[in-house]
């Protein structure tokens, strides 16, 4: 079943000319993964497999605070969803907040969408966390994607 | 309500801590509208995220509403439509295409919504309906996906805080 999607949620979002098929080649190892999802921060760990752990490490913030993230895969489900939870390494989140990446055939390619979501369950202000990752993911990790698999 | 047909779609989101009522006080008017949807940072260029100018607007359906922003090399470039959904408290679309046509076979649509959540309001541009471009509407999509940022919904919500950070 597939994830659901919160009210607070980034979607990030690009249309790939290959099939879902061909594209979730890209998801099956860390180092597939590292060469698209590890672009504009590293992916640490990584396994294709629901209950593995995933970390990435995006360096540290402007006041100096890591941003070293963590979780495990909730749903790999080959080629539809990828779900992995995501927990800001010692900023106190209550839970995780979610990353998911669906891929939908459309138009003979596939719709490959990234949400980033879940931040009404982190406590604190889920507004400002929320408003601070709309602000800050682009397409860089999806435009990797695209372009590995349309090389 | 104007039903979201388009599966390329541009989605910026916020959450405001107030009523959709309260929000959409910064729709009514043009002055209004302008120190959020026309906020800018610098000189706003096609393509990046510092925002367009508010060149015309009136707060009701089949008025015309046209943006203007830079090219980068001293151009302006303006874009145009009209206002489909003028839904108080709800929704906000219209359509969007250049000055001139630069080969859009139809206009792309703008949508603002706001939807109560959490006891406050969620508030989304969602740009959409890059399949009736024609050409290669996924490498039109693409560029819209990368250019749009968070400029225009943080001034809204600073404005509904009493707030006015950014500069229109």
């Amino acid at each position: 079943m597939p994830t659901q999607i919160s009210p607070l949620s980034v979607r990030r979002c690009i249309l790939i000319r290959a099939t879902p098929e061909r594209i979730w080649k890209e998801f099956q190892s860390l180092e597939r993964m590292q060469k698209w999802f590890g672009t504009g921060h590293s992916l640490v760990a990584f396994e294709p497999r629901v209950g593995a752990r995933v970390e990435t490490d995006a360096g540290s913030h402007v006041d100096g605070e890591g941003l070293r993230f963590v979780g495990n895969v909730t749903v790999f489900d080959p080629p539809r969803e990828l779900t992995f939870e995501q927990d800001w390494v010692g900023h106190g989140w209550s839970l995780p907040a979610l990353v998911t990446i669906r891929l939908t055939p459309h138009d003979s390619g596939t719709l490959v969408e990234l949400f980033h979501h879940g931040f009404e369950r982190l406590g604190g202000d889920p507004a400002e966390n929320h408003r601070g990752f709309e602000g800050g993911w682009t397409i860089r990790q999806l435009e990797a994607l695209r372009q590995i698999v349309e090389a | 309500m104007e039903a979201v047909k388009s599966v390329l779609v541009v989605r910026r989101s916020i959450f405001i801590d107030a009523a959709p009522e309260r929000v959409w006080d910064e729709f009514t008017t043009f002055d209004r509208m302008n120190r959020w949807w026309g906020a800018i940072a610098g000189d706003p260029v096609a393509g990046e995220a510092n925002g367009q100018r508010l060149v015309s607007f009136e707060p009701r359906e089949r008025a015309p509403i046209q943006m203007e922003v830079g090219s980068g090399d001293g151009a302006k470039l303006r874009y145009r439509g009209r206002i489909d959904v003028f839904d108080a408290g709800r929704e906000l679309t219209f359509s969007s295409d250049w000055i001139p046509n630069q080969g859009w076979l139809a206009p792309t649509r703008m949508m603002v919504r706001l939807s109560g959540a959490l006891g406050g309001t969620v508030v989304e541009i969602l740009h959409h309906g890059f399949e009736q471009t024609g050409g290669n509407a996924g490498e039109e999509f693409t560029r819209y996906e990368a250019g749009w940022g968070m400029l225009q919904l943080t001034a809204l919500r600073d404005l509904v805080r009493g707030q006015a950070t950014v500069a229109a």
